[in-house]
């Protein structure tokens, strides 16, 4: 007699489905991969100077023995980009930032091409520079993109020829001075955060091999595999179709091996030799100068509350440190021009997003897609409001935070959120109607503080696509999407949605992240919140399967197909206990029983498209549909933190820290509360450490010593992840995902903190010990 | 200029020739194909490449080759048996010590380390023994409790 109680699948903890593998090491990422013949060592020839112009010498450099070639500008005509085409693969005669590779040698031995690289000479002509967002908006200042007018672009990007704005956007609603009139108290701000960096553990890199007969294969270490694809046929002229981008495992990538960097140069050095996998690594050092960096972010804010405490008007400006290419910086500048208000309630909105031209390594976001950023600035300025009003500052965004059915913007109603809920959730675990308890020495201060954030998906046409294979031979499940786990933990939800829907053992099920699906559309591929659309993909392809499975069956059986139903990998007749074993349905044996020949391999294929039909488009023009939809699906989350300032060294240590997400649906709890963890501790990091320090556009601290991220020294006591579920409709099981957005209000929460603790307001990032202890001191009555 | 070196390697003999400016680290990698070692930062700077050198955790990046000369080397490769993984390995994956898993290497090997040294060494302790491994995707928690739960185990 069978069970036929179904095993809850979804929603329970579940260990990673690679556990094994990487906890006994054989987990392969890229630079662990062999391959059938040695592989051809590229290493890179970087730029020396932020703005210059540049004549090669590869010369003598191409005499040495075991190199076979080197490439640079005057062999390699492509630019790359997605939105706006602004990131020479390598430069014809100018360079725009230190780190930019100018050349790349591939040759028989790793120390060969070191010493080659070397030995290319590189003259520059240096041009004037622009530092800083405030430097490059000048209307003197030296361009970096002269041309910026003919260069290639998406009806999304929008640049501002002649000028270092590589996009400008705008949104506004209702009518600013009504909301200044309504106004009890009206308070401006600047805030600022500077570059930074993904520092995801494993850095960068590609292997690339060209077959004789054209075909191309990549594995490079992206969390966007078809995106890459997409952008490095395009910019090498091939044929997408012949280029296959595979991926090992990921050891990180937060947004930084999202856009194509140096990928593209392993695929050109892998056409120029051909037959030859040619393998490019880079150092740590390389990794910061030469990929991309977070975006630096200068914002103004000027908002207004009623004497009741309503929100009445916002007005904000973000500039958008983009670097020298600004492609990756788009859509977060898109992001930023509409959910730059934070997740409120406000009537009269004017925000203005630019992504502006500096001579510094390009910026791609990082984990939020420029959110935290922008909420490094709203929630400190929402803090200041309740203030001013002398509302408690949690009750303050109760009062005001978005609620479902609220309208958006656009006319679209807010979905059912839990926003409240978390907020009122992490003040809880902080107990903030308490008062802190005593510092741990008299020039010490306590004090708590609290941020949240939302990460609405300004989304585009991504195509979420999924194939479940039943396969006894080599799975028996096996599970091909277009969606890559890059550490979070997604192929594990991907087994538990499979077995979950199509009535399987967990352990049968098995992810073929590099199996090739269907052609066409792959450059669609989701990047980001793969549980909702990857998911819903996924639990698609597992019905169909599913369905195809009981309908062929039933026919078989002679019986109705909903009596039917598949339990734990068992094909059973509630009507009859007829039952067949999955794994005997394909053989002949099956064939027998089910009376017809039936394939070997059967597969159900399932894709889901974020659809808002009935919405208008944000951008675009009757000639070109623009891919940007409004938001569809929007992640949210509250942080609270405890700190202690040492008002002596300025030192700050956070006690507590408390993060709640609303995931619509915990999957698996394990690996969400993970999530919240570690995306409170990079939120927290980014908050105290980390900042790319630049001297003129020479990058200082391009090293895990003087760019610090936070250790196991650096983190609280105590972290506190706290689940809440409001079920997002169109998620598979109510799922939204928290990857993405995991660590957008930590720092803001900090701020506030150190700011009720002594006093001080931190508008720059990091707030650094050293940077706490200077506004102490000028800040006259702090007292010890 | 090369060397020839003898060393015990997760307990068993080689006998290779390295080069002196390779690394530890290179030679695990490239010459015995023990990958579990990463190479994160190269200087010394991460962790990801920690392997035991005569029972003590070291950076492979920063040990020539030729320091192997005589020595015992285990890397993470060597810490369980063909059949079965140590028991702070298994925990590691019950708790969630790893996400992307490309620092797990180097926190096993300094975690072994210390329970070696340690039977039940507390929470200050176990910080200060992992401080030399970075991690950027779990914020430490995980590893840290399975590091606790691993060191109550009876072996």
């Amino acid at each position: 007699m069978i069970n036929l109680r179904k095993p809850i699948i979804v929603g329970k903890p579940m260990v990673r489905v690679e556990g094994q593998l990487k906890a006994a090491g054989q987990a392969r990422y890229l630079d662990d991969m062999s391959f059938a013949q040695e592989p051809l060592y590229a290493r890179l020839v970087l730029s020396q100077h932020p703005h210059a112009r540049i004549e090669i010498d590869t010369a003598e450099a191409e005499s040495i023995p075991g190199v076979v070639k080197i490439l640079t500008g005057h062999d390699l005509a492509g630019v790359m980009g997605h939105c706006l085409y602004d990131r020479w693969v390598l430069p014809h005669d100018r360079v725009r930032y230190v780190g930019e590779p100018v050349a790349v040698v591939a040759a028989t031995t790793p120390e060969a091409a070191e010493h080659a690289a070397r030995t290319v000479k590189v003259s520059y002509i240096e041009l004037p520079g622009v530092f800083g967002i405030t430097e490059a908006l000048d209307p003197q200042a030296p361009l970096l993109h002269p041309d910026l007018g003919q260069y290639l672009h998406r009806a999304m990007a929008r640049p501002q020829p002649g000028s270092n704005i590589a996009h400008e956007s705008r949104s506004t609603r209702g009518d600013l001075n009504t909301g200044w009139l309504m106004a009890a108290v009206i308070i401006e701000g600047t805030y600022s955060a500077p570059p930074m960096h993904h520092v995801a553990m494993e850095p960068h890199g590609a292997v690339a091999m060209a077959e004789a007969d054209g075909r191309i294969t990549v594995w490079a270490s992206t969390q966007a595999p078809f995106l890459q694809r997409q952008i490095i046929s395009e910019a090498l002229g091939l044929d997408p179709e012949r280029l296959r981008v595979l991926t090992a495992f990921i050891g990180g990538s937060f947004g930084g091996k999202t856009y194509v960097s140096i990928e593209a140069l392993a695929v050109a050095m892998a056409l120029a030799i051909p037959g030859r996998p040619v393998k490019l690594v880079l150092s740590r050092s390389e990794d910061f100068t030469s990929t991309f960096a977070r975006p630096g972010l200068a914002a103004r804010l000027k908002m207004a509350v009623s004497r009741e405490g309503d929100l009445t008007a916002l007005e904000a400006t973000y500039n958008w440190d983009a670097g020298a290419s600004a492609d990756a910086m788009i859509e977060p500048a898109w992001n930023a021009t509409y959910a730059g208000c934070g997740p409120y309630r406000i009537p009269h909105v004017s925000i203005t997003s630019r992504a502006v031209y500096t001579n510094r390594v390009p910026a791609a976001p990082m984990r939020g897609n420029g959110m935290a950023e922008v909420q490094w600035a709203v929630e400190q300025h929402i803090d200041k409001l309740a203030e001013a009003l002398n509302i408690d500052a949690v009750a303050f965004r109760l009062q005001n935070c978005l609620k479902g059915g609220d309208i958006l913007f656009d006319g679209r109603k807010m979905h059912a959120t839990g926003l409240d809920v978390c907020l009122r959730r992490v003040a809880g675990a902080v107990r903030w109607s308490s008062p802190p308890a005593r510092a741990s020495a008299s020039h010490k201060r306590r004090a708590k503080g609290v941020a949240m954030g939302w990460n609405p998906v300004l989304n585009n046409t991504r195509e979420a696509r999924a194939v479940v294979r039943l396969d006894a031979e080599h799975g028996p499940i096996l599970l091909a999407l277009n969606g890559v786990d890059a550490g979070q933990g997604f192929y594990t939800v991907a087994v538990q949605l499979v077995a979950s829907t199509l009535g399987a053992p967990l352990a049968w099920v098995h992810v073929q992240p590099f199996a090739e699906l269907s052609p066409s559309g792959h450059d669609q591929a989701p990047i980001n919140q793969l549980t909702w659309s990857a998911g819903n993909a996924i639990v698609a392809a597992a019905n169909a399967l599913r369905s195809d499975i009981l309908g062929w069956t039933a026919e078989a059986w002679q019986e109705a197909p909903g009596a039917l139903d598949i339990v734990e990998g068992f094909i059973i007749s509630h009507a009859t206990s007829r039952r067949l074993s999955l794994l005997d349905y394909t053989t002949g044996v099956a064939a027998d029983l089910t009376g017809a020949s039936k394939p070997r391999v059967l597969h159900g294929e399932g894709a889901f498209q974020p659809l808002a039909p009935d919405l208008p488009l944000l951008t675009g023009t009757e000639d070109e549909p623009a891919p940007l939809l409004p938001f569809l699906q929007i992640g949210i989350g509250a942080q609270a933190v405890e700190v202690e300032v040492d008002l002596e060294t300025g030192e700050v240590q956070a006690l507590h820290l408390a993060a709640a997400f609303d995931v619509g649906h915990a999957i698996n709890p394990d690996i969400v509360e993970a999530q919240i963890r570690g995306g409170a501790v990079q939120g927290l990091s980014a908050a105290l450490f980390e900042q790319m320090v630049f001297d003129q556009g020479h990058p200082r601290n391009p090293n895990l010593a003087d760019y610090r991220i936070a250790s196991t020294l650096d983190i609280p006591a105590s972290v506190e992840p706290l689940i809440v579920e409001v079920p997002q409709d169109d998620g598979p099981f109510g799922a939204r995902g928290v990857g993405e957005h995991s660590s957008i209000a930590a720092a803001p929460a900090v701020a506030n903190a150190i700011y009720r603790a002594t006093g001080v307001r931190l508008s720059s990032l990091p707030v650094s010990s050293e940077s706490v202890w200077l506004a102490l001191q000028s800040k006259p009555d702090t007292t010890k | 200029m090369n060397h020839e070196i003898a060393a015990t390697v997760n307990g068993e003999q080689v006998q290779l020739t390295v080069a002196s400016h390779h690394t530890l680290l290179r030679m695990l990698r490239e010459q015995l194909h023990l990958t579990g070692a990463k190479n994160g930062c190269g200087s010394g700077e991460c962790g990801a490449c920690t392997v035991l050198l005569n029972d003590e955790p070291v950076y492979a990046c920063l040990v020539l080759a030729a320091e192997a000369d005589g020595a015992e080397v285990v890397t993470v490769e060597g810490l369980a048996t063909a059949d079965e993984l140590l028991p702070l390995q298994q925990i590691y994956i019950d708790q969630h010590g790893f996400q992307c898993g490309f620092c797990a290497s180097g926190f096993l090997i300094s975690a072994s380390a210390l329970l070696k040294r340690n039977g039940r060494p507390d929470l200050d302790t176990i910080r200060a023994a992992l401080a030399g491994n970075l991690c950027r995707c779990t914020g430490y928690g995980g590893i840290i409790k399975a590091v606790q739960s691993a060191s109550r185990v009876r072996r």
